[in-house]
């Protein structure tokens, strides 16, 4: 009988490194979306797949965890949900992932979810690699001294998933839950706090309310009175969280350590060995970091050489695509909205898709190979001297791609000093966004003069900008470090995983969903305010417009000019007098010591919201002023010149201003949004946006003084 | 080489423990750091990085292989 047509609840638990998150892949494919644990506003990534029956199960990976007694935001994360009698989400079914060569440490969480009382079944991943290494592994031993349903699993080549699909099935149906035994039974004090804690919270199994016990001071779904009582029986009773905590660990270790060691024989491993050798070079003390660099070298030279040709065939097709308009259409506003609103944002952002594309590849495949922990060991030392932890160098290099997915990686970090100064210097760091307005803009002031092979004086003034933004970043985390007070204590304690080959499926998942989530989360933006700004720059206030035609005809009687700088006058004049133009005047006295005029003003204004939309703002104004409709926006800022004095806008002086503003400048709304999320108030995100933008102004007052 | 016997302070030891660092786990340090930081450290079947304040307050038994 069918029971409610809502769909199916089922989570993914495992230890960091379980294969967890290419698990989730394999059973949901392109069905992902990224939405929030309830109430917690924490990332949480979903996804639908079919069961055998054809019933939908939605799926959720939850973030990699050691213990249900955490240490980090993510592994918090786990036990808020889990232990949370209250939760309507609450799944119907746990699948946990352990790593079947490293059984034993996958246990501890295993045994502690087993306690819950919510269905389990227990996928031992890797099946392939067992097999190859000869591995015996007594599948029904386990599931018998577990109580659970146990198999093996290959996420690498897809075994056992359907039969775990039709097990996960079986044990949706609510009969299943039989009252099983504890694996761990509390004894002693642990059972009378427990037992107290289920007095207020009624809806708490027993080791819910162990766990409630253990950490009511951050779990969330606790009513501030309930907090109280709770805190109360804990400090009458002298409950010593951590010792219990330790007595937990050990006496679940001490119970599965024989039946696992039983049931799993293993020979001696040559992944273990091939590590080793490699670890031998990547990790050794002098060797290590100059790999690391090399590594980086290497990732930027790819972004710039494999996108060229991507990046031309683009900018061609959106070339092809805006005549194509002009010729169909009749000139009007119609083809003006279509052609310079429209397609000139579209373009300007759909052209850099190739280079983000390679950025996100690469990073994904240095972190399925087991890298990212490397260099996160390798450069802890240094990382502390400015007040950030290994980890953070993590964040740091995904920021290279996009701040705000690096901005959440940053949950592993322990401390919260740490952790806040890591979340405030990473948007420093060169992102994606700003390839774009790089590109121009070098391009436009740096000769393509080669140097040394491939490498050209445009990848060498690329890399200063990216250098720029690193030392920032660093400096900023310095002065932070300075600033801010902590007494928690600092961990790296971190694993490091056996090196292994990227699942190219994963890598490929990675890279589609950031590309989507940068052409229509961005895209969106961009699209919005490329609109926007084209019906500014259309229309002005009532009159004023027509005033600027009539002005810029006579000048040009006056002055005896032909046609065609005649029409780029009139533009020019007309768009002066639009409301984008009122809008660009307005700020011009601030930003005029920086180099600007109004016109860049107005793409600064627009840059607040996303920095990617800079170059489409240019593209959408330079395109409404000109009478050439194509989409080299570097050719247009070219022939821009001051309209009465007829200097040449962009000079050195003010490229470079413009090049370091956008360096340090905070121009991302998305990233304030998730910083305001990870530090829960404003006053960070308010901080950061108040020193990057004034970083960006004096840093860009100096440039545009010295060279001008 | 040599074998975990126990850990000089709670904090650390219950998180080493969590990751699967037992008293009686083999332990032995790999390499050091680049920079003077921490060390590479393996456990039974496992590697770990820890910081040089980290591993001191690992307890470990020489004499037991």
């Amino acid at each position: 009988m069918q029971q409610t047509n809502a769909p199916k609840h089922i989570a993914l638990l495992g230890n960091p490194n379980s294969g967890k998150s290419s698990l989730f892949n394999q059973l949901t494919g392109l069905r992902q979306k990224v939405g929030n644990f309830p109430g917690v506003t924490v990332e949480k990534k979903q996804g639908e797949g079919r069961l055998p029956n054809g019933e939908m199960a939605v799926y959720t990976d939850f973030p990699g965890a050691y213990s249900l007694h955490p240490t980090s935001q993510d592994e918090r994360i786990v036990v808020q949900e889990l232990s949370n009698p209250y939760d309507a989400y609450k799944p119907d079914v746990i699948i946990y992932i352990a790593d079947v060569t490293k059984l034993e440490k996958h246990f501890l969480l295993l045994t502690q979810l087993k306690d819950l009382n919510t269905p389990l079944v227990l996928a031992l991943n890797m099946s392939d690699i067992a097999k190859q290494e000869g591995m015996q592994v007594d599948v029904h031993a386990l599931s018998r001294q577990l109580d659970l349903p146990v198999l093996m699993i290959s996420t690498r080549t897809g075994e056992g998933l359907e039969q775990l699909k039709s097990i996960v099935q079986q044990h949706l149906s609510p009969a299943s839950l039989s009252n099983r035994a504890s694996f761990y039974p509390l004894v002693g004090q642990e059972r009378s706090v427990a037992e107290a804690v289920q007095q207020i919270v009624p809806e708490a199994s027993a080791y819910q309310a162990l766990l409630i016990a253990h950490h009511y001071k951050w779990l969330s779904f606790l009513s501030k009175a309930q907090r109280s009582l709770i805190q109360e029986i804990v400090e009458t009773a002298g409950f010593e969280a951590l010792k219990f905590q330790v007595k937990e660990t050990l006496g679940r270790f001490e119970r599965f350590t024989p039946f696992v060691r039983q049931a799993v024989r293993s020979t001696q491993n040559p992944r273990e060995r091939m590590t080793e050798k490699l670890d031998a070079i990547f990790t050794h003390r002098f060797w290590g970091p100059i790999c690391f660099f090399a590594l980086m070298l290497l990732v930027f030279q790819a972004i710039f050489s494999w996108a060229t040709f991507p990046m031309d065939a683009i900018e061609g097709a959106f070339q092809y695509l805006g005549k194509q308009v002009e010729y169909f259409l009749p000139e009007g506003w119609l083809s003006s909205l279509l052609v310079d609103g429209l397609l000139a944002g579209l373009g300007g952002i759909v052209v850099f898709v190739p280079q983000i594309a390679i950025l996100f590849f690469l990073i994904a495949i240095l972190e399925e190979l087991g890298y990212m922990a490397r260099a996160a060991y390798m450069f802890d030392r240094v990382m502390q001297l400015f007040g950030l932890n290994g980890r953070s160098i993590v964040a740091l290099i995904s920021g290279g791609a996009c701040a705000i997915p690096a901005i959440m990686s940053t949950r592993t970090i322990v401390n919260w000093k740490e952790r806040l100064i890591t979340i405030l210097v990473t948007p420093f760091i060169s992102c994606s966004a700003r390839i774009p307005v790089y590109t121009v803009l070098i391009g436009f002031v740096v000769p393509a003069t080669p140097i040394f092979g491939p490498i050209t004086l445009q990848s060498i003034a690329f890399m200063g900008l990216y250098l720029l933004g690193i030392m920032a970043a660093l400096f900023a985390a310095l002065v932070f470090k300075l600033l801010l007070r902590s007494h928690e204590p600092s961990f790296l304690m971190l694993e490091l995983p056996e090196y292994r080959l990227p699942v190219m499926r994963n890598v490929l998942l990675t890279v589609w969903e950031k590309v989507k989530a940068f052409v229509l989360e961005a895209g969106k933006v961009i699209l919005i305010i490329s609109l926007i700004l084209w019906v500014l720059a259309s229309f002005g206030p009532p009159g004023e417009m027509a005033k600027a035609e009539q002005t810029g005809i006579t000048i040009a009687e006056d002055k005896n000019l032909d046609e065609t700088t005649t029409k780029d006058l009139v533009n020019s004049l007309k768009m002066e007098s639009s409301f984008a133009g009122h809008l660009g005047k307005w700020i011009e006295p601030a930003i005029a010591p920086l180099g600007y005029d109004w016109k860049i003003g107005i793409a600064l204004i627009a840059s607040f919201a996303a920095r990617e939309v800079f170059v489409g703002t240019m593209a959408t104004i330079y395109s409404i002023g000109s009478e050439e409709q194509e989409l080299l926006i570097r050719e247009r800022m070219a022939r821009e010149h001051h309209p009465i004095t007829g200097a040449p806008i962009y000079t050195l002086a003010t490229s470079m201003s413009l090049l370091l503003f956008y360096v340090f400048a905070m121009q991302c709304m998305g990233t304030l949004a998730v910083v305001r999320r990870e530090t829960m108030t404003w006053k960070w995100p308010i901080i950061q946006f108040a020193f990057m933008s004034a970083l960006a102004y004096v840093s860009a007052f100096a440039a545009y003084q010295l060279l001008s | 080489m040599g074998m975990v016997e126990a850990f000089k302070n709670e904090q650390v030891g219950s998180r080493l423990m969590a990751m699967g660092v037992l008293p009686g786990s083999r332990i032995a340090v790999v390499r050091q750091a680049p920079f003077g930081g921490g060390c590479y450290v393996k456990v039974d079947d496992f590697y770990l990085a820890l910081r040089k304040k980290e591993a001191a307050c690992v307890l470990v038994n020489h004499a037991a292989d």
